[in-house]
């Protein structure tokens, strides 16, 4: 693990692994831990890193404290959710052409798979684990301008959740009526209605 | 409490920030100048934490409906007095120009202003689904009614709007700012900078992160900035100073000067 500087303000702890749910897992429970050093105001997990936001008059004690943070992953609770997705997503055509597969099998595909929350954006852009390497697309060259509150998409080999309306150009397959309180470490399956 | 008339661009209500929440995705929001807003709020008897109205460039109107003590700051204007405490009653109507500097101005009011706590915070994000702008004949509520009213005379003098704003990282010189400006993020001009490779993988990014766009064109992130980003990163503003770039119009200058950590 590196530990960098991000500003004044913030703290990066770098971690030199490909993202998986474990590491997730880890980066989750590090960074919850992280909250109860004095100083700290957020962490917040990425897919490799925490972001570590401090006052910055503490943040030299906060340094300090950071190599005794611990992650015990059985005291790790994460939640599993089942997401019902409307899949008649404005890609799902395109999709189905460019991959030779129906849209029926890429939905199967799709929804077979529970996936872990990796990391969540702003507003409430939801990361999701990799998709079975099928149905693996790229994003548009050119992102939408807005792409619709609960939104579900693939870009590249990740799938994701649109919470809010944005600007994005991920693949859209399919669109979920309610968003769960998803937290970091979560799974989600998606169940076709 | 007041009225607002005619709203200007991008009103809303904020204090200094909803912090804690970004590994739900939610921004910090606030005032983008939150240093002009604590200051007002003393002028007027408030918390530094009190939230207050922020509004953009444009001319606003706004009539009071109940007697106190407002104040406004911030970017500077026409038709109110600036920084200083302003004892109200019905029926006064207050006609602002356009800012003559800066980009947000700041409406405190004593008791301070009444909005929803969401996480922690009163502050309006409208992308995130949290409060809306302030259109025409909303009515800005007061929280704490029974306050003392006498205008209270602070120490100090009003925040500084101008100044070198400090960076850490590699960047230093003189940037303009670019056409848009808005509550997420500024885009500066003047010079491209090697965009370097786009990251597979968004990582947390904060406030004041300076990112290198694809077409090589730094972009600060502001306090709605996206919670995550792909892109490069270049430098960090100083978090006090993040503030100076806010306030800082199209086509104004802005000077980077390096800081170690």
């Amino acid at each position: 693990m590196k530990v960098e500087n991000l500003g004044d303000r913030g703290i990066v702890l770098l971690f030199d692994e490909s993202p998986s749910p474990e590491l997730t897992r880890r980066l989750t429970g590090l960074a919850e831990s992280a909250t109860s050093i004095e100083g700290v105001v957020d962490a917040c997990p990425g897919h490799r890193t925490i972001l570590i936001e401090v006052t910055p008059e503490l943040k030299e004690k906060v340094l300090v404290s950071i190599p005794s943070l611990s992650f015990q992953s059985e005291s790790f609770s994460a939640r599993r959710w089942t997401v019902p997705c409307i899949y008649d997503g404005e890609d799902i055509r395109w999709m189905s052409q460019h991959l030779g597969l129906e849209t029926k099998e890429i939905v199967r595909i799709h929804a077979e798979r529970e996936y872990t929350v990796m990391v969540i954006g702003s507003p409430r852009f939801v990361y999701l684990s990799e998709v079975h390497t099928q149905i693996a697309v790229p994003r548009l060259a050119d992102p939408r301008v807005n792409v619709a509150a609960g939104s579900v998409g693939i870009g590249g080999r990740q799938t994701g959740i649109y919470g809010n309306a944005r600007p994005g150009g991920w693949r859209i397959i399919g669109r979920v009526e309610e968003l769960p309180d998803l937290a970091t470490g979560d799974t989600v399956q998606f169940k076709p209605a | 409490m007041s009225r607002i008339l005619t709203p200007s661009v991008a009103t809303s209500i904020q204090d200094q920030g909803r912090f804690g929440q970004r590994a739900k995705g939610y921004s910090r929001s606030g005032a983008m100048d939150p240093v002009s807003l604590a200051y007002l709020n003393e002028l007027v008897g408030n918390e530094a934490s009190a939230a207050g109205v922020e509004f953009g460039p444009g001319p606003m109107r706004f009539e009071v409906v109940e007697d106190g003590v407002v104040a406004f700051g911030g970017g500077e204007r026409d038709g109110a007095a600036w920084w200083e405490p302003i004892e109200v009653e019905p029926g006064m109507e207050f006609t602002l120009s356009a800012t003559r500097e800066g980009v947000w101005s700041y409406l405190a009011i004593a008791g301070g202003i009444d909005a929803p706590l969401v996480m922690g915070s009163r502050s309006t994000n409208v992308r995130e689904g949290i409060g809306s702008w302030l259109k025409a004949e909303d009515v800005i509520g007061v929280l704490e009614k029974n306050v003392s009213r006498a205008p209270k005379k602070t120490k100090g003098d009003p925040p500084e709007m101008h100044g070198p704003v400090r960076v850490f990282g590699e960047l230093e010189g003189e940037f303009f700012v670019g056409t848009r400006v808005d509550r997420m993020g500024y885009r500066l001009e003047g010079r491209l900078l090697p965009p370097g490779p786009e990251d597979e993988w968004s990582e947390p990014v904060l406030p004041g992160c300076i990112q290198i766009t694809p077409s090589g064109a730094p972009y600060v992130l502001m306090v709605e900035g996206s919670t995550v980003g792909g892109y490069q990163v270049a430098a960090t503003v100083h978090s006090e100073d993040l503030r100076l770039v806010a306030q800082r119009r199209p086509g104004e200058r802005i000077e980077f000067v390096q800081v170690d950590y």
